[in-house]
Parts: structure tokens; sequence; C-alpha cells
């Protein structure tokens, strides 16, 4: 439908007699004596007896004048074409996780994802066709009759998210079916955000970035014998102070306030237990995000000494700085004091890596690995093409060496659109008792890749591995999950668990103004400007007029 | 100023004799052939002798072999009745030079060969109506009246050649050459009314259409306003090169519409545009005759 921008167009329409007279405003012909009109007379017979294009080519001048101060004056109102958008069907992926258990604004994540979800419906052409709920597993909801009566049955649960590598392709399709896809959280991960909304998915947080306090970071550091605990504290919006308060199985160690001169404050206290500890930060303000606000530290273990092959070449120099700052790890010059043996192929370059060893310690197995890991990735270059390595599960199958059973991992790589299981380790036969991490890729398909992603990644998913946390007591009473564990749960082994990583989340943006947007989106309709094509219509319409002048004259 | 008794235009015209296709008979004794048999040294025919002949133009040379008598006949020598009728209209002033000044020197070319070869020579005038009181001649020196009498005219208002047609044939029963000039400013029916009626009579008609060259190539252009010289009348024209296209595939019409009207009813036209000699265009009418 064609708009104008302003009315300023109209005064064609004020000056149109104005252009008539002038039009009609002959100049004072030429006086001529001829012998006779009769031949004249039969000149403007056949003239007129041409039609009506004939008519119309007399006064083409006079018409393409009209036209292109028309035209002209068109330009002065802006013009535009408004399509209406599509109303193409709206899927909604509700995070249903534990940590959509915490409350903003005096009800639930959930609850308010829910209400959003119910407003987003009302007040937009589109409807909500299908949800797609997202915790450990994703769960698809369509053909119902009525959405709040669906969205009445979603309840929270106490799972963690799965990696979004299962939602990537989701959405995917869902998106290349011409739907919009919209993602209500409480708060994601920033590679996973990026990842889906580069999809196009609309990724709404539902955690208050306008003002909030978080845990940028917590950490045990051994000073001599004595032991302190580093917090760095965050701030967003205007909030000026907080309350930290650190507790340890139930028994509340000290409170102290914290008062921000910046956006981070950083402080340092003194711990007298080794066990894990509960740091929860307290704002004056109620709307804050509980699940944000706990910081669980694990209780202090030795760390894994990793030793890093020392012919590295340049590429390797950023793992040697991952390693570096990975607070989780000691780095260890000789490679016999080592738990943790990371080589890298000797023609890795700074392209292309084709494959990166990491190796364990046999003194490492007895680790219970009968965890499920997913991992978040960092956002990659921004051709958003990237590997990922999720859902690692050690396997039984293996490699026997020496009368050992070893266990593998299996890990999902997803290059681009596709996902590879790769069974990715085997045996080092040059170094005994290690595990060699080998992704078998192609140099090809790896050309494209970020080295600093690859190599991130897999040394997580060992720092984690060898984290204590990793064991579990298996718990019998799986009906009622109160605290995060291992469950027996009808044979099956469930893990339920708030991942700590959840709660490093920093805030995510304003919900209510992205949900805005969306909404905006969908109703507004596109605009295409038009005043390029009419300038370009002028421009045309003159060299016309002016090509018909010369061959007229 | 036109002289048409100046040396410089008579001179060498008297060499040159206007011929007709068709015998006409004559008024008087002149010098072209005629249908009847008349008294001339050319022989024509053998008539057997009758009580009453002439035993003067007995053959005698016949009687001898014969023995019968036979009279002989010898054509009779008449002189031409040269007719002109002319388009006296405001729009024969027009052009430069004017189709007026051609007409005249046209018709006064023609007079001097006619009254030359003792033809007898009338004008017609053609007005509203046409002027039976022009003068008119049979001997050379008829000329300097009759030349005086053209330069006398002037073109002035509309003329009505078809009733001026009409008249001068219900006028004129003489038969003869009919020189009609006239710029034929007039519809197709028209035009083929005149020719129609005037070969009917029997004359031998030579239409010349005269155009100034002005009218066959315009030299105004643009936004002009026509003012027609017959009726005053004004018309407002936007000349484009289109416009004037157009006009000029008009005059060639005009031109070809006379050419085939005229020699449909066996005129014979002749067309002429002013700025060319008059002289010339005679030795043309009279190579072609």
């Amino acid at each position: 439908m064609l708009g104008f921008s302003s009315l300023l167009g109209l005064l064609f329409f004020a000056w149109f007699p104005v252009f008539l007279a002038i039009y009609f405003f002959k100049s004072k012909p030429k006086e001529v004596k001829v012998a006779s009109h009769f031949l004249w007379d039969q000149v403007l017979q056949k003239q007129n007896s041409k039609g009506w294009f004939e008519t119309f080519r007399k006064n083409a001048f006079f018409w393409l004048q009209l036209l292109i101060f028309f035209l002209l004056f068109l330009l002065l109102s802006k013009p535009y074409w408004e399509t209406k958008s599509q109303a193409s069907e709206i899927i909604v992926i509700l995070d249903t996780s534990a940590s959509m258990q915490q409350v903003v604004d005096s009800i639930s994540a959930l609850e308010l994802a829910k209400r959003e979800i119910m407003d987003l419906d009302r007040s937009i052409d589109s409807r909500v066709s299908e949800i797609i709920t997202w915790d450990e597993a994703i769960q698809s909801f369509s053909n119902f009759h009525s959405l709040a009566g669906q969205l009445h049955q979603i309840r929270e649960t106490n799972y963690k998210n799965s990696d979004s590598s299962l939602l990537v392709p989701l959405c995917k399709e869902r998106i290349a079916r011409g739907s919009s896809v919209i993602l209500f959280s409480d708060a994601l991960p920033v590679s996973t955000s990026l990842t889906l909304s580069n999809l196009g998915v609309q990724v709404i947080q539902l955690a208050k970035s306008a003002r909030n306090l978080y845990f940028r970071d917590v950490r045990r550091e051994s000073f001599g014998k004595e032991e302190k605990v580093r917090v760095k504290i965050a701030r967003t919006g205007s909030i000026s102070e907080g309350t930290l308060r650190i507790q340890s199985q139930g028994t509340l160690h000290f409170t102290t306030r914290v008062i921000f001169s910046g956006d981070e404050e950083e402080l340092l206290l003194p711990i007298r237990t080794g066990s894990t500890l509960e740091l929860s930060l307290l704002s004056p303000l109620k709307d804050d995000l509980a699940a944000d606000n706990l910081w669980i530290l694990p209780q202090k273990t030795s760390k894994p000494k990793v030793w890093l092959d020392p012919s590295l070449s340049s590429s390797a120099d950023m793992l040697i700085q991952y390693f570096m700052m990975e607070s989780r790890l000691d780095l260890v010059e000789k490679m016999e004091e080592a738990d943790l043996r990371v080589f890298l192929e000797s023609n890795l370059t700074e392209v292309v890596v084709n494959s990166l060893v990491i190796s364990a310690a046999p003194s490492l197995q007895s680790l219970n690995q009968k965890v499920l890991h997913s991992y978040a990735i960092l956002p990659t270059h921004r051709t958003i093409r990237y590997l990922q390595v999720g859902k690692l599960r050690p396997v039984n199958q293996g490699f026997v060496q020496s009368g050992e059973q070893w266990k593998g991992i299996l890990a999902s790589v997803l290059i681009g659109d596709r996902k590879t299981i790769v069974p990715l380790l085997e045996q080092h036969r040059k170094m005994q008792n290690c595990y060699r991490l080998n992704l078998n890729l192609s140099s090809q398909s790896l050309e494209a890749l970020d080295n600093l992603i690859l190599i991130e990644n897999l040394v997580r998913i060992y720092t984690d591995s060898l984290s204590s946390k990793m064991s579990q007591e298996i718990k019998s009473d799986a009906n009622q999950p109160s605290e995060p564990g291992l469950y027996d749960i009808d044979g099956e082994e469930k893990f339920f668990h708030i991942s700590t990583s959840e709660s490093r989340l920093s805030p995510g943006s304003d919900s209510q103004e992205l949900l805005r947007n969306f909404k905006d989106q969908k109703m507004k309709p596109r605009r295409k400007e038009l005043t390029t094509y009419i300038l370009l219509l002028v421009v045309f319409f003159v060299c016309f007029e002016w090509w018909l002048f010369s061959r007229r004259m | 100023m036109l002289d048409l008794q100046s040396p410089e235009f008579v001179k060498g015209l008297k060499h040159l004799k206007l011929i007709s296709d068709k015998k006409f008979a004559g008024q008087r004794v002149g010098e072209r052939k005629t249908k009847r048999k008349g008294s001339s040294v050319e022989f024509k025919d053998f008539r057997e002798y009758n009580p009453g002949d002439d035993i003067r133009f007995i053959d005698w040379n016949l009687w001898g072999r014969l023995d019968r008598y036979y009279i002989k006949l010898f054509h009779n020598e008449e002189n031409l009745n040269v007719f002109f009728l002319w388009d006296t209209s405001s729009s024969l002033a027009y052009g430069s030079p004017s189709k007026w000044n051609f007409s005249m020197e046209l018709i006064a070319t023609i007079t001097y060969l006619a009254l030359h070869n003792k033809d007898s020579v009338y004008y017609y005038p053609i007005l509203d109506k046409i002027f039976t009181g022009a003068p008119r001649g049979n001997q050379p020196g008829f000329y300097p009246k009759l030349s005086q009498f053209l330069q006398s005219m002037k073109p002035s208002g509309h003329s009505n050649l078809r009733g001026a047609i009409d008249q001068f044939l219900r006028y004129e029963k003489r038969k003869g050459m009919l020189f009609l000039i006239s710029d034929f400013f007039v519809d197709q029916s028209e035009m083929e009314y005149v020719f129609k009626k005037l070969s009917f009579y029997g004359h031998e008609v030579v239409p010349v259409l005269v155009l100034s060259p002005d009218e066959v190539d315009p030299p105004f252009h643009g936004h002009c306003k026509l003012q027609d010289l017959e009726t005053s009348e004004w018309m407002e024209l936007d000349l484009s090169n289109e416009y004037l296209t157009m006009y000029q595939e008009t005059v060639e019409q005009h031109k070809n519409n006379f050419l085939v009207t005229a020699n449909k009813y066996r005129c014979k036209p002749f067309f002429a545009v002013s700025d060319q000699s008059s002289r010339d265009f005679v030795v043309d009418i009279l190579r072609r005759s």
C-alpha cells in the first residue's frame, strides 16, 4: 500500500491551476498571411482524424510536464510502499529448566514467560502454533485447542538445559518453514544466545538487566597455609550496594556489605573450611534473581597438573595462554608430574588443526563417568561456523592395552549444519597410559574453524571431567528430587542438578524491550522508500521529453 | 512592377506558336486548319461534281482518265480562339514572387504568341462571376491594349470557380483553347465539375495550377497565427516539424488530385511554382503540346 511520510506533495494540487495557467499562457503568435486556409484546414482534419492517441501525442509535452511536476511533488511527500508482514506462525520455545523457578517480579520466571506468551498471542495477528519446552530434553506441543490451557500444563523441572545442538536444527527447520521462533528463558550462555539469534530466533531473556547483581567470578586462593576466596561481583544498572553471604552446610560464615564504586567490585575474603561453600548475593531490591545470586564453590581438590608439549607451533601459544588463565589447572614443566598431557600434532598451523591430543594419567581413571555433560561453546568468528563438542559421554567400548580397559569419550561435533558423531578416543602408541582425543576431521572441514574454540572446548571437557564434582552419590528416592544429585529412577540413573554454570550467566538484556521489538516487527508493516525510483522516473521523463522536443523542432 | 510590354518581355516570343490538338472552327481566316473545307492551297479530298459547283475546281486530269467530273476540295484555314480564365481572388496575391504576377506574365506571353498567330484572344477573369467586359483581340496590334488590361487588374475578394464556369459556358458559345489559371483551392468535387464541364463543351482545356514557393515549403514554424487572404480569417497553429511535414504531404496530394482529375477529363494540366520563369513555362507547355 502506498503511503506518504509528508503531506508536502499536496502542494501540487494547490499549484495545479497555476501549472495549467502557465501551460495555456502562450507567447504571442507570429502573424503570417497565407493564400488560403484551404490546405491548412485539410492538415487539421488529418490531424484530428488520427484518434485519441494522436490527440494525446499532440499534447504530449503538456502531459509529460504535468507528470514530471507531479512526480517532483510526490518526492516531497517521501512516498513509501508498505507491505504487511506475512502472518507467519509463531513457535515458542520455553525454557523449563530448573532455573526458571527463580522469582522475577514476585512470580517465577516460567510464569512470567507464560504471561508474556499469552500477551504476545493476544497482541499480534500471528498465532502461537507450537510450544517447545526445553530442559534436559526437548518436547513439542502442537495442535492444542487453547494456548492458555496448554501453557498451564507446562511445569518447570529440576533439570538443567541441554546444550543447544539439539535445539539448533529444530529452530532451523521451523524457520525454514516460514515460522517465527521466539525463545523464552531466564538467562542463556552468550554463545547459545548468539547462535540462536544468528539463526533468526528471537531470544527473550527474562532476567532483569536493568538492575541486578551477579557473580562474575569466585575462586579459592591459597596464601601459604591460609586460604582465601576471591569474589568478583558485578552490577548492571543503577544498583549501588548489595550483601554477600557465605555459608557452608547450613552454617553462616559471615555476611559483608558490598558498596559499588564502579561496575565491578572484587573482594578477598578469608575462609576457614575447605568444604563446599555457598555464596549468595543479596541486593536491597526484591526482584533480584535468586539463581543468579547463588554460587556454589566446590570443595577444594588438588588441581590437575597439565603438561604442554614444548614443541608447539605458533598457534599453540594461544593454548598456553589459555592454560595459564585456567584456574582449575596447574601447568607443570615436567611431563612425568602431569596428570594431563596436551600434545599437538606436529603439523598444526594457525589455520588448520588436524588433531589435538589430550592425555590423562591412569591415576585419574577412577572418576565416576556416569555423568552427562553438556558444554556451551563460545561464540565463534563471524562466519558462524564452529566446532562444538558437546554431550560427551564416556563409553564402554574402548581400547584395551596391557590388560587395562580405557574408557572412551563420544563427542558430537557440529560443523556448520552437519552433525558428526566421532568416536574420539584411541590410544596413542607412543605414549603409554595416555588418552588421545583425536578429532578425525579433514583438514578441509577445519580450514575455516577457529583454533582457539576448538582447543578451548576440548580442554574444558577434560578439566570439568577431572573435577571432583563429577563424582556423585546415587540417591535411591527420586520421586521428589529436592537437591542436586544423581537419582535412581526406575532403574535408570538420572542427574538432577542446578548447574553452577547457569548461575554464572550474566543477566540477559531487557526482555520487555525485546518483546516490544518482536511485536512491532510482527505488527508493523514493512516500508520501502520509493524516493529513488521516483527520481529515476523523473530523470527518464525529462530525457524522454527532451528527445521528443528535439524530434519535433 | 509588372511590365508586360517591355521589349525584354516580348523578345523572341513571336517565333513561338501555340499548337492546339483539337481543330476548332475559327472566326476569321487564319493560319490553322479547321474541320471545314475551304480555299487554302492544301489539298484535302475529291468530291463528285454537282451542278452549281465552281467549275474552276474540276480536276481535269481525273476527267481525262476516268471521263467523270470530280471537284478538288481544299482545307479551310481559320484562326484559333484562345480563352483565358483566371482566378482573381486575393489568394493569388500571395507569395514572393506572387502567383498573380506569374499568372499575368503567363497570360501575357501566351496572348502575345496567339496574337502573332492571328488567333483570337478572349479574357474572362473570374471574380465572383466572370467578367465579360474584358478586351479581346486577334491581331498583334491588340497586345498593348490586352497587356494594359492585365496590368490594370488587381487580385481581390473571393472567386467562385464553379459559378464562373457555368456562367462562361452560358455566355461563350465559341470553342477553342482554354487556359484556366488558378491555385484551385476548391473541393475535389468542384474541381472535377469544372474540368468535366469545360471538356464536355468541346474546349481544349489547359488548366494551370499555380502555387507560390512559400506555399510549397512554408518558411515559418512555431506558434503562428495564419490569416487567410481571401476571407481575412485567422487560424492559430503550433507548427512543429511534424505538422509542416504533414502540410507538405497535403500540398503534394493537392497537386496530384489536380493532375489526376484533369487528366481524367482529357485536359492538359500543368503545375507551376510562381518563382519559375513564365517564358520557360510557356516553352514547356508548347513542347508538351
